[in-house]
């Protein structure tokens, strides 16, 4: 089992509306310059204190990494290889804005070993994308899918996002319509969710945003899942669906518990049962570098409470489920002894199956998987 | 300052007022005059301690006050001031205080005027011998009308209106005034120094380190520090450690004459050997007779208290028994409800102190409860001939063992201006009142006077009755007696199990829409979940209404930013404390709420 790395970029061109997470509008080249020299300094750290094993995945975060010129992403790949083992092919994922691509950019890329770009397609909607502040047209997202495929690029995702303010049933309908038309390899759906800060979550308290209740919701979610299932995808996992064979590694990490290391500001790690948070503030996070220390903000040892509960509730979020065996074996305990009333009360509900000693949601539930996840809490 | 034992010089009085007419500004005002309070522990209101008191402005809890005051006779006079509730829920604890005074400052709002409290109030002053000094507050407000309400007091009370006092507590005019006919007119007490001790328990404090402290008046003889005292209705002796006065804070002056007003204690380690009304004597030179004391408070109004948790029973209890502590009224008995476990049964003056109770084993014991719906005591009577008091539908036995169901009567005095006579004789008829009088008190205002059924009152009346007149209605009202009704148990059944906290005993013309509207309002409260929730509405076998509480469709987070699993953990986290603060009845989470929805729905 080796390990995924994550690298995060926390800038882009400009602040989506619905955006309240780590990401600057980048103010000059420079700056990003300056990051790359910290992300270096972090991971040559990093070489020093873990990660015997191999990097099975590499994953560019952001913000907008296609910000990144070749020429940086180039310079810290060069600085990971030289400190981290590489598993051979091992999957590169690059999250990249559409508008922001050019072809001899992507083939640069693909000279530095990257295989996966995860687009943020958002919408194919026009005012819609207009509305979220999005700087990409719908035009741009196709000429970019195109731009990738005559690259080279053999796996394209795309990052969808239904329940945005007024959005009917048949406009997200339309979305995934032209999406699938487009081939991509991999579609994560994911429903709006406003916390915070961001400037349409200000505009809801306001009550001035008008979103979509959780029965149109619903059915947004059940029609992406059927919509999706019938042009050959696979929902491998609550909100990501895949072409066979074309599931997202790295991803897949995240909800089977396997250790990950983020490096960036504001990256979450996952490692010797430890969950650590990177500094979330640019000056503690090179002051911490320019100290010669790992700029952790948190860290924290699951107990094994909690990491049983979040074996299962990542666990659940899985086409494959929770297995049994594998709880076993990872805790010298069985499910049946930690969690036996509620397994038995799902299951006799039909809420979850139990198939060749998995335990599996029934997808039915799946939009409404924190009720189930709760009971593992 | 120390001042030297003369009973003419001293005068007992309380101030009586309907609520919101500026009685604790008015003793704040005295406090500041007397010079008790210096500027920094005059804090708004000083004589409501409690937080609750505080933030809605109204009296709970009796305190007493010693006030020197230097009268323009230039002669120094000890002004005792007992504090009383003023909401009708309390009128119970006005009765204890007028019982220990000889004078009343009547404080009538120069804007509002006569008041169902204030007249009620007034009545039992005047059975109590009181001298009674009017006082016109809040004559600086824009609409007061002082020769009105001074009208009013001469027509309606029958009071001089030449000895009428204007005033205003919060400009702090006419306080001198009012302290000057204290001194005046309030006769001083009369009891004799000599004589056994007779000391009357208007009212008591717990302390965890002095124990039970009566709050006493003095009527004869003396009582001292290191004296052995006798309650006189249990016989318990106990040693004297202290003997005080409220400056307002508790001060040893180590004796009370004939006619003081003051606290002591003695290791009173029980509240109960402290019982309000009790009178207190000499272990070695008892009295012959008690004084009169008062009759216990009944309580009127009962309903479940459990704790969500039922881990916190235990601690629940222990609240309960010190709150009872300070609060003879408050009663309690360990009840078992199928759907929520163990809690207590306990009953209450009215709406309002429920509500303060409620408040306070939230606020000050951290507790967290679910209260059912309030409840009256019925009277059953069975077809053997068995006689029940009902203070729990749930106790209600089968209909074919009942002969009869009675239910408790008020005499309710409801006073309007003229121009909303309407709506609250609509409202009263409307709420099974039967009209027995009307009566125009001046040209303006009217006092309707009905019986009605006591379980109408304790839900919305009185909201409604201010409402339907803009507020200028005010209600009082005095148990009659029990009157046979056509009553009938509602059950509700949620998911198809019957709810015992949610039943309630109604007015079979009413059961239909009461029950209807009381599971549409569950609907809406209770929060959709994993399975649809069926609720209904039932007498007996007889379903009478039925709503559905659709399953919950959307509850999930999608997106894990670059694997911030700890982000989603506390989410569900915070989730599931949400979950904890409702009810599992079943496979149904109900919040708190909805086991009080029955006072909230309409008819």
């Amino acid at each position: 089992m080796g390990i995924g790395l994550y690298l995060h970029i926390p800038f882009c061109w400009k602040k989506c509306h619905y955006c309240d997470f780590l990401s600057f509008p980048l103010s000059s080249r420079e700056t990003l310059h300056h990051y790359v020299q910290y992300l270096k300094k972090e991971i040559k750290l990093w070489t020093l204190t873990a990660a015997e094993k191999n990097i099975e995945t590499l994953y560019f975060g952001g913000g907008t990494p296609s910000l990144l010129t070749p020429k940086l992403l180039g310079e810290i790949l060069a600085t990971i290889s030289q400190h981290f083992p590489l598993e051979e092919n091992f999957e590169f994922t690059v999250e990249a804005n559409p508008g922001t691509l050019s072809y001899d950019f992507l083939k640069e890329y693909i000279n530095e070993g990257v295989n996966r770009i995860s687009l943020g397609v958002q919408s194919f909607d026009e005012p819609m994308l207009k509305r979220m502040g999005r700087t990409h047209s719908v035009r741009e997202v196709e000429e970019s899918v195109v731009l990738a495929r005559r690259a080279g690029i053999k796996n394209i995702g795309f990052d969808l996002i239904y329940g945005l303010p007024e959005q009917s049933l048949s406009q997200w309908e339309n979305t995934l319509k032209i999406a699938v038309e487009l081939a991509p390899e991999h579609l994560s759906v994911y429903g709006l969710s406003l916390e915070n800060s961001s400037h349409w979550a200000l505009k809801r308290k306001r009550g001035e945003l008008f979103l979509p209740d959780q029965d149109a919701l619903a059915d947004m979610y059940f029609l992406s899942r059927e919509i999706l299932l019938s042009h050959g995808y696979e929902h491998y996992e609550i909100s990501n669906f895949a072409k066979p064979g074309f599931r997202c590694w790295h991803n897949l990490k995240y909800w089977k518990l396997e250790p990950y290391i983020g490096m960036g500001l504001g990256a979450s790690s996952y490692i010797n049962n430890r969950r650590i948070k990177n500094a979330s503030k640019m000056e503690d996070y090179t002051g911490s570098l320019d100290g010669g220390k790992l700029p952790f903000e948190t860290v924290e040892k699951l107990s094994l409470k909690e990491e049983m509960s979040e074996f299962m509730f990542l666990g659940l979020r899985t086409a494959e489920g929770v297995n049994t065996r594998d709880f076993f074996e990872k805790f010298g305990t069985h499910v049946q002894q930690v969690y036996g009333k509620e397994v038995e009360f799902l299951l006799r509900h039909g809420i979850l199956w139990e198939k060749n000693g998995r335990l599996i949601l029934n997808p039915r539930y799946y939009p409404v998987a924190n009720e189930v996840f709760l009971r593992f809490i | 300052m120390e001042l030297q034992y003369d009973q003419n010089r001293i005068r007992n009085f309380c101030i009586i007022a309907h609520i919101d007419h500026g009685k604790s500004t008015l003793a704040d005002r005295f406090l500041e005059f007397a010079g008790v309070l210096s500027e920094r522990e005059l804090r708004e209101q000083f004589l409501d301690q409690m937080d609750i008191e505080r933030e809605r402005g109204i009296t709970i809890k009796m305190q007493a006050v010693r006030l020197p005051y230097r009268a323009r006779d230039g002669k120094l006079y000890i002004l005792n001031l007992i504090d009383t509730p003023g909401h009708v829920d309390f009128s119970y604890e006005v009765s204890r205080s007028l019982a220990a005074c000889e004078g009343a400052v009547l404080v009538v709002d120069a804007s509002q005027g006569i008041e169902a409290q204030t007249l009620a109030n007034v009545y039992l002053a005047l059975e109590h011998d009181l001298e009674i000094i009017p006082v016109i507050n809040k004559i600086d407000l824009p609409n007061a009308d002082p020769d009105r309400v001074q009208r009013e007091i001469e027509d309606v009370l029958g009071i001089d209106g030449g000895e009428v006092i204007r005033a205003s507590a919060k400009k702090g005019w006419g306080i001198e005034e009012i302290l000057e006919a204290l001194v005046e007119r309030v006769p001083p007490p009369r009891g004799n120094v000599d004589s056994p001790l007779r000391a009357l328990i208007f009212d008591s404090m717990f302390d965890s380190y002095r124990g039970a402290i009566p709050f006493i008046r003095v009527m004869e003889g003396v009582v001292e520090k290191g004296m052995k005292i006798k309650m006189m209705s249990s016989g318990k002796v106990f040693e004297v450690n202290e003997v005080g006065v409220f400056t307002p804070e508790q001060k040893s002056t180590g004796k009370l004459h004939a006619g003081e007003v003051g606290y002591l204690t003695a290791s009173i380690r029980n509240v109960r050997d402290t019982r309000v009304g009790d009178t207190i004597t000499g272990a070695e030179e008892p009295a012959e007779k008690p004084l009169p004391g008062y009759k216990k408070a009944t309580p009127m109004v009962y309903c479940g208290l459990f704790p969500v948790d039922t881990n916190d029973y235990e601690d629940l209890k222990e609240a309960l028994e010190k709150l009872q502590l300070n609060d003879a009224s408050l009663v309690f008995e360990k009840e078992n409800s199928a759907a929520l476990g163990f809690g207590f049964r306990c009953g209450f003056l009215g709406l309002l102190h429920m509500e303060i109770i409620q408040e306070r084993l939230e606020r000050e014991y951290g507790l967290n409860l679910i209260t059912t719906a309030p409840s009256v005591i019925y009277k059953v009577v069975k077809t053997d001939g068995e006689v029940l008091y009902i203070d729990n539908p749930t106790k209600l036995p089968p209909a074919n063992e009942i002969e009869k169901i009675e239910e408790p009567y008020v005499k309710a005095t409801i006073m309007v201006p003229s121009d909303y006579v309407g709506p609250a004789m609509e409202l009263a008829e409307e709420r099974r009142g039967t009209f027995i009088n009307m009566e125009y008190l001046t040209e303006t205002r009217v006092v309707l006077t009905y019986e009605l059924p006591m379980a109408e009152i304790v839900y919305d009346f009185f909201d409604l009755l201010k409402s339907g007149t803009r507020g200028y209605a005010s209600l009082d009202y005095t148990f009659e007696g029990y009157k046979e009704s056509d009553l009938v148990k509602v059950d509700i059944l949620i998911a198809g199990e019957p709810v015992d906290a949610l039943s309630f005993i109604v007015h079979r013309d009413r059961a239909y829409t009461r029950g209807k509207s009381l599971v549409e309002k569950l609907r809406e409260l209770i929060p959709r979940q994993l399975f649809e929730v069926p609720i209904q509405a039932a007498i007996g076998n007889k379903i009478i209404a039925r709503e559905t509480i659709r399953a919950i469709r959307k509850n999930v987070l999608d997106k894990c930013y670059g694997g911030d699993v700890t982000r989603k953990r506390k989410l569900l986290e915070k989730q599931k404390k949400g979950k904890k603060r409702m009810k599992q009845v079943g496979n149904v989470e109900i919040p708190q709420e909805a086991f009080m929805a029955v006072l909230s729905i309409d008819d």
